[in-house]
This record gives C-alpha cells, sequence and structure tokens, in this order.
C-alpha cells in the first residue's frame, strides 16, 4: 500500500502534446471543463472523452499513468451515481436528462429491498459522473504532459487579466509555483509516515471504510504538523533571497509559436461550439 | 565587512535573551566556523547577519550599513546570501535553473542578466547539467549546492550558512564543505555555522558561542587543545584528535589535530 500519488506528476516526453505551450493546455482545459458542465447531451459528452482520448493517444503516455489519476476520484463517482439514482430526474432540476428517459412519464422503478432506484436519476448519475472522470482525466493529461516549471509560468501569465480586478496576481502564481514543488516532497513524506504506520501494524487497505478512514489520521496529523513547519522555514529562506511579492521580474519569456495559436483557436472553437449545440 | 556590536537579542515571549552583548566580524575572504551546542544562539546570529532579525541592542552593519535601516535591507540581503540547514525547506521553485534565479528575479533584473548569474552560479556550484532537474530528485548535496547557487546568483560578499551539513549523508557533506571552501578561496566571506568540531578544521577563525555568549574566538588548533573546554560548551571532542593525542601520549608521532583520517594513516603506516 503507498501514498496516494498526486494526481499527474510530469512524464518526460516530446510529444506534440509535450511541446504545446503551456498556457494554451490550460486555457483549452478550461474552455472543455465550462463546455462539460453546459453541455447536456450524451453525443456532446461522447466527444469530448473521444478528443480526450485522442489527446492521451498522442501524448504517448502510458496508460497506467494516466488511469492512476482517475483512482481516488472513482469513490466519489461511484456515490454520485447511487445518490442520484435514488431520485427521479424532475422537470425542475438543473440535471441534464438524456433523451431516452421521458420526463414526467411514469418509469420503471427497481426496488431493492426498502430502497427504490429510478432509471432517470440514475441515468442522470451516470451522466455527472462521465463529466466528472472527463474533466479529471483532463486535468491529468495536462499535468502528466507538462513541466511543474512550465505550468507555473502559464498560470502566472493566464492570470495576468486578473490584476486589473485587483486579484493578487504574482502571490497566486508564486503560490501555485510551490504548491507544484512541494507536491512530491509531501507525497514522500505521507509514503514514509505510511510505511512507518504499517510497521506498527495500522491497516490501510482492510476493514470497514470507517476503521481504514481513521487509520490515515495518524498519518495527516504528522504530516500537517511537518507542512506548517516547512512554510515557516520556506518563508524565512524567501525573504532571506529578497522575496517582497512584487517587482519581479521572470527568467523565462515565454513564445507562442504558430502552431500554439492554431491549436488555440481550434481548440476554443470546439468547446464552444459543444457549449452551445451540445 | 559584517560588523557585530555588543549585539544582544531576546525572542519575544522567552526568558533568557538568545545572544547577548556579542561583538563578532566576518571580512571578505576569511571562512569563520562558527561552533556551539544545541540552543547555543547560532541560528539567531545567523539570522541578525542579514536583517530577518534585528537587534534589541547593539547594532548589526554590513559594509557599513545598519540592518536597521529599512532602506538598504535588500541591499544587504544581496551582500549576505544565506544556506539553512534543512535542504528541501528553502528551495523554491520546480527546476534547479528557477530555482537559482529566484533571487535575481526578486530584484527585478532582466531576463538576459537573469540568465547569465544563472549558468555563472550553476557553474560554480558544479551543478551545470541538472538546469532542467525537479528539486526533489536532486540529492542531499546536490541541494545543498543548489541552496549555495541561489545565494552566489545575488552576487553577494558573504555567505552564511547554517548547519547547511547537518541533515545529509557524508558524502553530500564532503561536497558542501568542499564548495564552501572554493567559495571562500574565490573573495567570499564563509560564515559556516555547525556543530560538529571536525568541520572547523580549514577556518580562518572558529568562535564558539555557548549560551548566547561569545565563549572563544582562535584557531582550529588552540580550539582542540583542551578537550576539557569543548565538554563544558557541549562539543564533541572530534574522533581523530582524540586519537592523535593519545598517540601522543603514549610517546608516537601522530600528526597535529588539523590532520585528515588519511593522513593520520599515512603517517602511522611510516
Ligand atoms: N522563534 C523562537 N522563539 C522563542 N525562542 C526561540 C526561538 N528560536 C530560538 N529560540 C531560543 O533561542 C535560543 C537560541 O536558539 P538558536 O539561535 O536557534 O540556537 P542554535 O541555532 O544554536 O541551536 C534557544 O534557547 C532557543 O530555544
Ligand atoms: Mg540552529
Amino acid at each position: 500500500m503507498s501514498a496516494p500519488v498526486p494526481m499527474g506528476t510530469y512524464v518526460i516526453g516530446n510529444s506534440f502534446v509535450h511541446r504545446l505551450d503551456a498556457r494554451v493546455k490550460i486555457v483549452i482545459g478550461i474552455a472543455f471543463a465550462v463546455a462539460l458542465f453546459i453541455l447536456g447531451e450524451w453525443w456532446a459528452l461522447g466527444v469530448v472523452a473521444f478528443a480526450a482520448i485522442g489527446v492521451f493517444v498522442l501524448s504517448g503516455v502510458s496508460a497506467r499513468l494516466a488511469v492512476r489519476g482517475l483512482r481516488p476520484a472513482l469513490w466519489l463517482l461511484a456515490f454520485t451515481v447511487v445518490i442520484n439514482a435514488l431520485a427521479p430526474a424532475g422537470a425542475g432540476s438543473a440535471a441534464p436528462v438524456p433523451a431516452f428517459v421521458g420526463i414526467g412519464q411514469p418509469e420503471a422503478l427497481v426496488r431493492v429491498g426498502l430502497i427504490t432506484f429510478y432509471p432517470s436519476g440514475l441515468a442522470r448519475g451516470l451522466f455527472f459522473a462521465t463529466r466528472v472522470l472527463i474533466l479529471v482525466f483532463g486535468a491529468s493529461l495536462v499535468t502528466l504532459t507538462t513541466s511543474s516549471v512550465a505550468i507555473a509560468d502559464a498560470f502566472a501569465y493566464v492570470l495576468r487579466p486578473l490584476a486589473v480586478l485587483r486579484f493578487p496576481v504574482d502571490d497566486a502564481a508564486m503560490m501555485m509555483s510551490i504548491a507544484l514543488r512541494f507536491m512530491p516532497v509531501t507525497a514522500e513524506e505521507a509514503e514514509r509516515i505510511v510505511t512507518a504506520q504499517i510497521a506498527r501494524g495500522a491497516q490501510f487497505s482492510s476493514g470497514s471504510p470507517f476503521r481504514r478512514a481513521r487509520a490515515w489520521l495518524p498519518v495527516f496529523v504528522p504530516l500537517f504538523v511537518r507542512l506548517f513547519r516547512r512554510a515557516d522555514d520556506l518563508a524565512v529562506a524567501m525573504e532571506a533571497r529578497c522575496y517582497r511579492g512584487q517587482g519581479r521580474t521572470r527568467l523565462r519569456q515565454l513564445r507562442m509559436r504558430p502552431t500554439d495559436w492554431m491549436v488555440l483557436v481550434a481548440g476554443c472553437a470546439a468547446a464552444a461550439f459543444l457549449a452551445v449545440y451540445g | 565587512m559584517i560588523r557585530f556590536d555588543s549585539v544582544g537579542y531576546t525572542y519575544p515571549g522567552a526568558g533568557a535573551p538568545a545572544l547577548a552583548a556579542l561583538d563578532f566580524s566576518l571580512a571578505p575572504g576569511e571562512m569563520v566556523v562558527l561552533l556551539g551546542a544545541n540552543g547555543s544562539g547560532k541560528s539567531t546570529l545567523a539570522r541578525l547577519t542579514n536583517g530577518l532579525l534585528l537587534p534589541a541592542s547593539g547594532s548589526v552593519t554590513v559594509d557599513g550599513a545598519s540592518t536597521q535601516d529599512a532602506s538598504t535591507i535588500y541591499d544587504i540581503r544581496t551582500r549576505v546570501g544565506m544556506v539553512f540547514q534543512r535542504p528541501d525547506d528553502q528551495i523554491v521553485a520546480t527546476s534547479v535553473e528557477d530555482d537559482v534565479a529566484f533571487g535575481p528575479e526578486n530584484i527585478g533584473l532582466a531576463p538576459d542578466e537573469i540568465r547569465a548569474r544563472v549558468d555563472e552560479a550553476l557553474a560554480q556550484t558544479g551543478l551545470v547539467g541538472l538546469e532542467d532537474r525537479e528539486p526533489h530528485l536532486l540529492s542531499g548535496g546536490q541541494k545543498q549546492r543548489l541552496a549555495v547557487a541561489g545565494a552566489l546568483a545575488m552576487r553577494p560578499r558573504y555567505l552564511v550558512a547554517d548547519e547547511p551539513t547537518s541533515m545529509i549523508d557524508p558524502v553530500g557533506r564532503r561536497e558542501v564543505l568542499d564548495l564552501l571552501e572554493r567559495v571562500r578561496s574565490a573573495g567570499y566571506g564563509v560564515l559556516l555555522i555547525t556543530h560538529s568540531v571536525a568541520d572547523a578544521r580549514s577556518a580562518d577563525r572558529v568562535v564558539v558561542l555557548s549560551r548566547g555568549e561569545s565563549a572563544f574566538e582562535g584557531s582550529y588548533v588552540e580550539l582542540v587543545r583542551d578537550p576539557a573546554w569543548l565538554a563544558e560548551w557541549g562539543l564533541e571532542v572530534p574522533r581523530i584528535v582524540e586519537f592523535g593525542s593519545k598517540l601522543r601520549a603514549q610517546g608516537v608521532a601522530a600528526p597535529g589535530p588539523r590532520s585528515i583520517p588519511q593522513e593520520m594513516a599515512v603517517a602511522l603506516w611510516r
């Protein structure tokens, strides 16, 4: 049993997807995320899923790594499906309902013991779950094919317009970069603590879900204590290196190539189309 | 010159002062090793050198500028580079070269200038070829050399290293100590803080802190002459020194306290 691997740690590569400007990946990612939440047709969902799988194939990332990022989300999604199935998809709900379930029409209910399941609710739950699954898959595709440096730089750039709204853009970019820097460090540390706990007889993968959840408590407490101490140390180290949150310049200047522009325009157009017609 | 004049410092809420009436100096081109037991005030002294802490009494000046003068504090921090104990908790960026660039970026240098400084600092610290490496994949010694590179990229005159070797493996420790000696030879003033007496072998001057006060100032040879002092300050006598003095007590002509194990072995073989 190992600690949860942070979603999509960068895998060095030189595919078309790897070389794409990180800003383009992030903007298209956001565009598709928005589209996913607007669209309400199964076919549109299918198109997005197909596109995501296409990008995955292009990237040459191993399937094992791509799927690993999905695992933590699966429990939550199964829960979503079951909860949704407990109520019919009503006309009043914002949930998109696949066409094959006639809204308002009497539907054949499925009873299991005392519990009644509604096929329309089940369909809605599946729709939600698929949507989130695609979203998580897409996000891990971005992080798998983009170095932390590129992501941090790109975020700093993409956030820049928000400065007009007095959003602390530089601070947010710095936080992003530090989060990316300490994700693997924290994961390693969690793994160390888990190993130590297993040596003391802790059970992470057997027993009731409640017991398993409780086994994680002695992992998270020391982990958080260490994180706070790290934060203190890091703040001092940053201060010693003249960090003051403003007036920073950057080593790297970002430059868009023609292909980056083309992909950006095509990707955003596709997302807009799906949002409007899907 | 970094100069402490009768500096006192007490942490808020602490009963006893962490430093009391301390005089201290560090000049460019010299390596001073600061020794002291845990809690003797070493880190407090380090943080006073670049204004991370401000003296409660007395004054700290760097090349004539007081650390209490807010208008020159960033100038002082560029002049005094600092390396800390925990390798992971002082690396900010997500790649080696970005971390070296962090300081120069903070003081708003132009990208070309940052590039030049990064390349220079990587060459000085032997990290060329690791530019794109993610910091968590480096060894302990490499991480501390990266921290040194980050400090050197600011083109400082002084380098203060607070127990840079206490959390890394022996190989990394050797790398870092060798690097600090090279840095000193290149003309920087180096303050190496440690609680390992053996690390003071190549110091130009050794200062021992005990309970916030300067208990000794002199050469390494003078320092290890009397093991009783060391014990009183909570320091351990290096094994090789102990071994040498025992041999000499037996009438064997063993080399002096500055010797390293290899030299000792060669001398005894003869
Ligand atoms: N943040 C703090 N708050 C209160 N007391 C502190 C703090 N940091 C250090 N001290 C105290 O100040 C003294 C000197 O600490 P320090 O300079 O860190 O010693 P050293 O680095 O030699 O181990 C110790 O007694 C320590 O407990
Ligand atoms: Mg200390």
